[in-house]
């Protein structure tokens, strides 16, 4: 047996330096709930507004929030399988704080509330493992000045935004695929990159602002607001797909390419149309040679391709739930959540495929244990009702 | 100063090591005492074991050679190797923590303090304590707060 390890015998100092290394507000918050030395050792998470032209940025995080083990290990039984519940929450800017949240579908900005009394009223975190996977901006419209039009997508530099404001850069894709950038102090955002490219995503990697375009080159912005070509085109002979997605997992830049089907492809489709997808396929981006590997197996690895973020979840060792699949939205029906499994590339709504629907609906017992009887309001990630 | 004199380092249970100076200076109590001549030779090492003086001397090896490579790609090959060399029961990693502060070597200290954040990320307040042997030691009021900060309460 291990000789039990005096860790209150570590000067303060360390760890402070330890506590430093926590990235997340959730981490930062729960090490100041450990004890009374801990707490005075790393000051809360500030939060600031961060405004842009025309508005201003807001936030949702995505928590996986698992159950605290129970039972002290007895290393002869096999590990009980994991479970878990992925959810999106942002905090509501109320008087008072209090910490009032909204529950968020994962993938889209679609609210889930429930009926009185079906869910609990007040949960507190401390009971649950709680791993923050991503935070994802959106941009809030509130006036005309320096409004760049729609924004589909915005990240923040650095992420998360430090305590300045005044280093904080937004960088955003609007329209149909048009790059742009705010800095504090700003009236309006500007332009950045080729005017005659579509681009598709962006994403904040190992510090940097990386977007990727229809062919698949992905770049990154340097210093000095330049586009500087990172990677080839994921096909060189014009056979890729229709919408790109770039998520990070495991350290790794990958790349996830659309397609749309045969009807959805037709030219005469407006902006808004729903395209709904046939396949994908998902790249990962070999930095030594500078080129694109194929991933035809994600291993326990379940991607996320949500309205305004892409984000990657390990799910090894969950009962029943599966990896090697990607979940999304359709583009322009982000109500239409559905789920690729890579094993056999067939495509399904998630409520209809029970093994990959257990992480996101419905809420654990382990959280509301009423859940019997419980009716949902209309906002759910099944068709709506109405 | 002749990159391949050597040093030798002693334990505080007594046994010796012989390292190069380039290596030996990787820790800066070390560098510094070399450099004030105060450091007698063998150099002693308090409150680092042998075990222990063994594991940091091979880390600062492993990180001196790398550092004489120019190649990229062994930048990722170190990476993996720090992994692996955290792979450490808690009473080593703790000793390693002490020993990396005592003997002021900046990136052990870092990849160590990094490890136990790794530890602890995710998990709930009281698995911490359990796992580091804390006292709950909130007053009533500190202890409100807490519960609130951690709250979550819907709409």
């Amino acid at each position: 047996m291990e000789k039990p390890v005096s860790w209150s015998k570590l000067p303060t100092e360390l760890w402070s330096m330890i506590g430093k290394k926590l990235d997340t507000h959730m981490d930062v918050c729960r090490f100041r709930s450990v004890c009374s030395s801990w707490r005075s050792l790393i000051p809360p998470v500030s939060e600031f507004e961060l405004r842009a032209g025309g508005g201003f940025i807001g936030q949702r995080t995505v928590c996986l929030l698992e159950p605290p083990p129970t039972s002290p290990r007895d290393s002869r039984c096999p590990p009980s399988p994991r479970e878990g519940w992925l959810i999106k929450i942002a905090e509501k800017e109320d008087l008072g704080g209090g910490g009032r949240v909204q529950l968020f579908n994962p993938l889209s900005k679609r609210p889930i509330s429930f009926k009185g009394g079906t869910f609990p009223k007040v949960l507190c975190t401390m009971d649950y493992r709680v791993t923050e996977i991503c935070v994802e901006r959106h941009f809030i419209e509130e006036d005309e000045v320096g409004y760049p039009g729609r924004v589909r997508k915005v990240i923040t530099l650095p992420d998360p935004p430090r305590a300045v404001r005044e280093e904080t850069l937004v960088v955003g894709i609007f329209g149909e695929g048009k790059l742009t950038w705010w800095k504090h102090g700003d009236e309006v955002w500007h332009r950045l990159g080729d005017p005659n490219c579509r681009y598709d995503d962006l994403i904040a990697y190992k510090g940097q602002c990386y977007v990727v375009d229809r062919f698949g080159i992905v770049s990154w912005i340097d210093p000095s607001f330049k586009i500087v070509q990172f990677s080839p085109p994921v096909c060189g002979d014009g056979s890729g797909g229709d919408r790109k997605h770039l998520v990070e997992s495991g350290g790794d830049l990958y790349m996830v390419d659309r397609y749309f089907d045969e009807e959805s492809r037709f030219s005469g489709i407006q902006a808004g149309d729903v395209r709904e997808a046939a396949g994908f396929k998902v790249y990962r981006l070999n930095q030594e040679w500078g080129k694109w590997d194929e991933i035809r197996n994600l291993g326990d690895v379940a991607l996320f391709l949500g309205d305004y973020s892409c984000f990657s979840v390990s799910v090894k060792g969950f009962g029943g739930c599966k990896g090697n699949c990607i979940y999304f939205t359709e583009i322009n029906a982000w109500w239409k959540v559905r789920v690729l499994n890579m094993e056999d590339r067939s495509i399904k709504r998630a409520s209809h495929s029970p093994d990959h629907l257990r992480i996101l609906w419905p809420p654990p017992a382990w959280v509301a244990p009423d859940a019997d009887g419980f009716a949902l309001s209309p906002c759910s990630l099944e068709e709506p009702v109405f | 100063m002749a990159t391949s004199r050597k040093v030798t380092l002693l334990s505080s249970d007594g046994e010796s090591f012989e390292v190069e100076q380039s290596v030996a200076v990787e820790s800066i109590t070390i560098k510094d005492s070399i450099e004030e001549g105060s450091a007698g030779n063998p150099i002693p090492v308090p409150k680092v074991n042998s075990k222990i003086l063994a594991k940091v001397i091979e880390y600062c090896k492993k990180h001196v050679e790398s550092a004489k490579a120019e190649d990229r790609v062994d930048d990722e090959d170190l990476v993996a190797w720090d992994a692996d060399f955290v792979k450490v029961d808690q009473a080593t990693l703790f000793d390693l923590i002490r020993a990396a502060n005592f003997l002021n070597i900046k990136s052990l200290l870092d990849l160590t303090c990094q490890t136990v954040a790794d530890m602890i990320k995710g998990k709930t307040p009281e698995e911490k304590r359990k796992t580091f042997t804390i006292r709950n030691d909130f007053t009533p009021e500190e202890e409100e707060e807490v519960r609130r900060e951690n709250q979550w309460a819907f709409e």
